[in-house]
């Protein structure tokens, strides 16, 4: 900012003393407008990120059957549906039990993968790693079709234990990423440290390794969350009609009954990832791990 | 002091029951570079031993040998007589203050403090009592609920020292504790960590590569250099007979005057010419002399000593070519006709520049470094 007037000095060939005060107010304008044409973009990325969710919302409050946007009239009589039906309450609970069993497997899998990858010190260090985010490489339907494959051969097709495993395979990436940033930004004196004062391998793992992970944990097991509540393509495969998770039955729902009850489901996903990233958010600085 | 003149050797190492934690033939190394080779250290119980010299002298690597964290490749650490090579970090006993100070971000200070006593399941009360006490000894009463990240450097500082000595050690170990402090609070530090350590008896090991931290703090000094302890005496004796060219360099600012001898005390050094003071070595024979620039005096030729001054002793006659203000003394630079250069540090501020000046000193504050090994022969 303070190179600007001599920048124009330099420009005019005029050594103005100080700006005269209509180019002092024409600056201000051009500058308001600099904010403004910054700002524009962003707001338009946001909009675009944001609008087919907003879409999605308000077309679950449709009145009639149609999925016409924007709706004629209100109700919550899809809300009232959804929340009614056998069907979806089965699905509701089955995705519900993977996200839990999910997130505490590969939190706990994920954790140690990342910690010894960025910590330890044995060959094959790199190997590891890799093999570990490989999921992250491998397009999904590639992995649903393995998986289907080996599942046949072990009876794990159209089980929950199926599911749960290939969940697991592929939320686990997620978790291995953000721990590794956590347990790379580790100050591997404070373990030195805890050491020092007598403590052994495990308690310095579980009093002073672990609680600075955390940030990194969280956030694993958050996007691990997600992907197991979102995943369709390996599910689609590996699952059967006693094992239809949410986002499954939402894809059948939406090639058969085009109706603003599958709106409503995903709206209610929606809010409750949402509560759920608020919730984490206060208690920690999930932000910060992301 | 219990020795009169400081100029006395210190005692020999290894005195029966003072020896606390005695070295033998210890060596470590990476991949085969060795970074460390030490014959023989014994640090004394209630002793403050400074280990000094300068980054990659493997001083760093011994303190992570005492407290366990590099396995040396040969030798021998004991710790009041049991062999301690093969305990890991956390059974040694030893407390260990961090140049980055390493508090758990996660914990108060009272949590911090209270890590190690946890850990060695101390009741709840006396568990309280010595977090107490511990920050009392280091006057961080009031500050036990902060977090680590709310305290200032030199804060942090002092908790850390707290936590390492509430478990009571018999050794501390420090690894450049007050190279992130400022200069003020440095010194203000030092002062403590000394009082501190005479008030507890606590054997106190302490890495710098800060020299003035090292004679202002310690009882003895050891000087590495190349992994080779260069010398281990008290800060007198370092400062003023230093046992090689490198402790002398190293330890204070020193001219060195390598030269041939030239007979009757005079010394050759290139085309430069000067009087040592000393009867010498004789003619011919190489001789590595250090003087002290605090030692040189500098007159000009109108204010030229009686005769009599002016033949004990030795000079250099020379141009001044640099002179500052350095705060409690003038420092400056004569040039020696012949090209050589020699500093001197006074307090009477000297002439002014390109004055034609004779640098006088007494033969005893010469150091003869003549028969010294060389800094490096390696």
């Amino acid at each position: 900012m303070a190179d600007a007037p001599a920048a124009e000095r330099a420009a005019t060939g005029r050594a103005a003393a100080a700006p005269s005060r209509p180019r002092r107010l024409g600056r201000r304008i051009l500058g308001g407008a600099g904010r403004v044409a910054a700002a524009l973009p962003a707001a338009l990325v946001l909009l675009f990120l944001a609008a087919p969710m907003a879409v999605l919302a308000i077309s679950s409050l449709n009145a009639t059957a149609s999925l016409a946007f924007p709706p004629s009239s209100l109700s919550l009589r899809w809300y009232a549906e959804v929340l009614g039906s056998q069907e979806w309450a089965v699905s509701l609970r089955l995705s519900g039990l993977l996200v839990l069993l999910v997130v505490a497997t590969t939190a706990a899998l994920g954790t140690l993968a990342a910690y010894a990858v960025a910590r330890g010190d044995f060959p094959g260090r790199r190997a590891v790693a890799g093999f570990a985010l490989s999921p992250l490489m491998v397009p999904e339907i590639i992995i649903a079709l393995s998986l289907l494959y080996y599942f046949q051969g072990l009876g794990l097709v159209n089980t929950i234990a199926g599911l749960w495993l290939a969940h697991s395979v592929v939320a686990l990436p997620f978790v291995v990423r953000t721990v590794m940033v956590s347990a790379q930004n580790l100050d591997p004196t404070l373990e030195r440290a805890a050491a020092s004062l007598g403590a052994g391998r495990l308690r310095v793992f579980w009093t002073v390794t672990l609680p600075l992970l955390r940030p990194g944990i969280l956030a694993g097991a958050v996007f691990a969350a997600v992907t197991s509540l979102g995943e369709v393509a390996v599910t689609a495969l590996v699952s059967g009609a006693n094992t239809t998770t949410v986002p499954v039955r939402i894809f059948s729902a939406v090639q058969f009954e085009l109706d603003p009850s599958v709106a409503a489901i995903s709206t209610l996903l929606m809010l409750a990832s949402v509560l759920v990233m608020v919730v984490v958010d206060r208690f920690t600085h999930l932000s910060e791990a992301l | 002091m219990t020795s009169p003149d400081p100029l006395r050797p210190a005692p020999a190492p290894a005195a029966g029951p003072a020896a606390h934690v005695v070295i033998e033939e210890l060596a470590a190394g990476y991949e085969g570079t060795r970074v460390l080779d030490v014959p023989e250290l014994t640090i004394r119980r209630g002793e403050f031993l400074s280990i000094l010299g300068p980054s990659g002298c493997g001083k760093t690597t011994l303190l992570n040998a005492l407290a366990g964290f590099v396995r040396p490749s040969r030798g021998r650490i004991s710790v009041d007589g049991a062999d301690v090579t093969d305990v890991p970090p956390h059974r040694r006993g030893l407390g260990l203050v961090f140049q980055n100070y390493a508090l758990f971000p996660h914990l108060t200070v009272a949590g911090n403090v209270a890590y190690g006593l946890k850990v060695r399941r101390v009741e709840r009360a006396e568990r309280r009592e010595r977090v107490a006490e511990a920050l009392r000894l280091v006057g961080l009463e009031g500050y036990a609920d902060r977090r680590p990240r709310q305290l200032s450097g030199g804060q942090q500082q002092r908790v850390a020292v707290a936590r390492a000595l509430a478990t009571r050690p018999a050794v501390l170990l420090l690894d450049e504790p007050l190279s992130n402090l400022d200069a003020k609070l440095r010194r203000e530090m030092r002062v403590e960590l000394r009082e501190l350590q005479q008030r507890l008896g606590i054997t106190m090991v302490f890495v710098t590569h800060d020299q003035e931290e090292a004679l202002s703090l310690s009882d003895r000094i050891a000087v590495l250099n190349g992994g080779r302890v260069e010398q281990l005496d008290t800060p007198e004796r370092v400062y003023r007979a230093p046992a090689s060219r490198f402790v002398a360099e190293f330890v204070g600012a020193a001219n060195i005057l390598d030269g041939v001898a030239d007979g009757g005390g005079v010394l050759r050094i290139g085309d430069t010419v000067l009087r040592t003071g000393l009867p010498g070595p004789e003619r011919g024979r190489p001789a590595v002399l250090a003087l002290r620039p605090e030692r040189v005096r500098l007159h000009t030729a109108a204010a030229e000593p009686a005769s009599a001054d002016a033949g004990s002793g030795g000079a250099a006659s020379g141009v001044l070519g640099y002179r500052a203000f350095v705060g409690d003394a003038w420092h400056s630079e004569v040039h020696l006709a012949g090209g050589a250069t020699l500093s001197a540090r006074t307090h009477a501020e000297p002439p002014p520049l390109g004055s034609e000046v004779t640098a006088r000193w007494s033969a005893e504050d010469v150091i003869d470094l003549t028969t010294a090994p060389a800094e490096e022969a390696r």
